[in-house]
């Protein structure tokens, strides 16, 4: 053994490692907040999903039926989705859907609520990436304007039913 | 006297010397460049802030009006009052609803940013006594991009929006878009008289062949074509519509609906005519509209066209009263005539 108390090139560099480690994982930790903030860079396709949604939402009627391409008109279009399955829009509404968000992909959800339980479906039934963002858009529909739907309930014209349809947006 | 005895233990080696150095170096270098590392992402999301901020202006507000006679959102209206010292307004977009445009509203800002650029930039708060943006804003088809900006125009073929400075080629430049829709969209979109009855009214691209024919070069894909039918000219005849589509180089000799026997049709078709099993049929009924556009461009696209892709139509029409309803910008959907607001800021 050494007793000349001497520090020898393995610890010198050792220990100019661990210093900077440790300087590291301080910043990274807490000192620098990287200011790529997940909102601002999400806030745009936010958006796009509300305005899409919003540009959807048309209660305009002609010859006394909704637009195809309507939230409205989705929804009363719905033939089969009791259980949450088969519920496929028509295929209007999707070819609108898909000129309004271009290259973007995207998930579609349906929420209602039947007999006090929420029941959902997807429409259109992708998997989101990490970064996708949501927008959602109630629609009220008079019981017989449902009624080629799968949500007629016969003998409740005068009760209204609440829609939520759920718009997920991702950069493929 | 003091003796200064050398003593040979407990020495710092150079290699210890070295490797404190290099992390002193190392220490100092970081702490000096991690603050400015990154300025520019800053800025850019200082400008992103900026054009979001303009964005929630232009689409979802009404704007304002106010002077001594009294106030209003109609600031469109007042252009002969905008530079009077005693008339304050504001320039928003909407009529009331986000999203929800006044085509007149746009025209307006467009001539008001063009008349008068940094009064705009004022009023929009870009320009302040320490901080100073420029912009760009423009109304533009849902389809366009930055690389391949398609710019909505009225039905006369002018710009709708389109104001601010130059976009610069090379600077930090924040992008935002909005999805909006306009109204009244009647000037956005051309509507001619195709029928028999009267004088046709035809798009500047097409050429009234007479009679009972007309052919148009065409630019794939299209945003709107729709076909409004009111009636027979005359009740006794026939009648039918017959839409063909060829390639540029191709030729339609004749769009005759009616060439296998079947009256009181319209038809859609891709070659040389109307063929026995036409892409699309269905009955012609008095006071329909037809909206073709989905059928239009899958059809082009299935055949092998492609985006800005010139194609020709012909239409064949006999004994019937119909408009056709045309655009290349504005798209409908859902009743509305859906574009983009794009705002650029830097």
């Amino acid at each position: 053994m050494n007793t000349k108390a001497q520090a020898f090139t393995l610890e010198g560099v050792a220990s100019a490692l661990i210093l900077l480690l440790a300087l590291y994982t301080l910043y990274q930790s807490s000192l620098v907040i990287s200011p790529r903030w997940s909102e601002a860079v999400n806030m745009q396709t936010k958006i796009k999903a509300q305005d899409t949604l919003k540009i959807l939402d048309s209660y305009e009627k002609v010859d006394g039926k909704f637009h195809n391409d309507s939230l409205q008109g989705m929804i009363v279009n719905l033939k089969d989705c009791t259980i949450g399955v088969n519920c496929t829009p028509n295929t209007e509404f999707l070819t609108s859907l898909s000129i309004i968000l271009g290259d973007y992909d995207y998930r579609l959800e349906l929420y209602w609520v039947n007999n006090s339980t929420i029941n959902s479906a997807a429409l259109v039934d992708k998997k989101p990436s990490p970064n996708a963002v949501a927008a959602s858009r109630y629609v009220l529909l008079n019981n017989s304007e449902l009624r080629n739907s799968v949500f007629y309930r016969g003998g409740e014209d005068w009760k209204p039913m609440i829609f939520e349809v759920r718009l997920i947006l991702w950069r493929p | 006297m003091i003796l200064f005895k050398l003593m040979d233990n407990a020495k710092l080696s150079l290699d210890m010397l070295m490797g404190l150095s290099i992390f002193l170096f190392t220490f100092i270098f970081i702490a000096s460049f991690l603050p400015g590392v990154f300025a520019d992402v800053r800025n850019e999301i200082g400008l992103m802030h900026e054009a979001y901020r303009m964005g929630v202006i232009l689409a979802e507000m009404e704007g304002y009006w106010r002077d001594q006679s009294g106030n209003g959102t109609n600031w469109h209206e007042k252009s002969d009052r905008w530079y009077a010292s005693d008339f304050y307004f504001f320039p928003g977009l909407s009529k009331g609803k986000a999203d929800y445009l006044s085509y007149y509203k746009i025209r307006a800002f467009d001539n008001l940013t063009k008349q008068n650029y940094d009064f705009v930039r004022n009023l929009l708060g870009l320009k302040t006594f320490d901080r100073e943006y420029n912009f760009n804003v423009s109304l533009e088809s849902l389809d366009s991009t930055s690389y391949s900006p398609v710019l909505v125009k009225n039905r006369t073929g002018g710009i709708v929006l389109q104001a601010g400075k130059p976009i610069p080629p090379s600077a930090y430049v924040a992008r935002y878009e909005r999805f909006v829709w306009i109204d009244p969209y009647f000037d956005l979109i051309g509507t001619y008289y195709i029928g028999t009855a009267g004088a046709r009214d035809l798009p500047k691209t097409c050429v009234n062949l007479g009679g009972e024919e007309f052919e148009c070069d065409f630019i794939h894909p299209v945003k709107l074509f729709r076909i409004n039918v009111y009636g027979k000219e005359s009740l006794a005849e026939a009648w039918w519509i017959g839409i063909c589509f060829n390639y540029l180089n191709g030729s339609i000799p004749s769009c005759n609906a009616a060439e296998y026997g079947d009256v009181g049709k319209i038809k859609v078709d891709f070659g040389s005519g109307i063929s026995k099993n036409p892409v699309f049929s269905a009955d012609l009924v008095a006071g329909k509209s037809y909206d073709l556009t989905g059928i239009v461009n899958s059809m082009l696209k299935n055949k092998g066209l492609r985006i800005g892709d010139k194609v020709l139509l012909k239409i064949g029409i006999k004994n019937t009263n119909a408009t056709l309803d045309l655009s290349d910008t504005v798209a409908l959907i859902a009743g509305k005539a859906a574009a983009k607001i794009v705002i650029h800021v830097w």
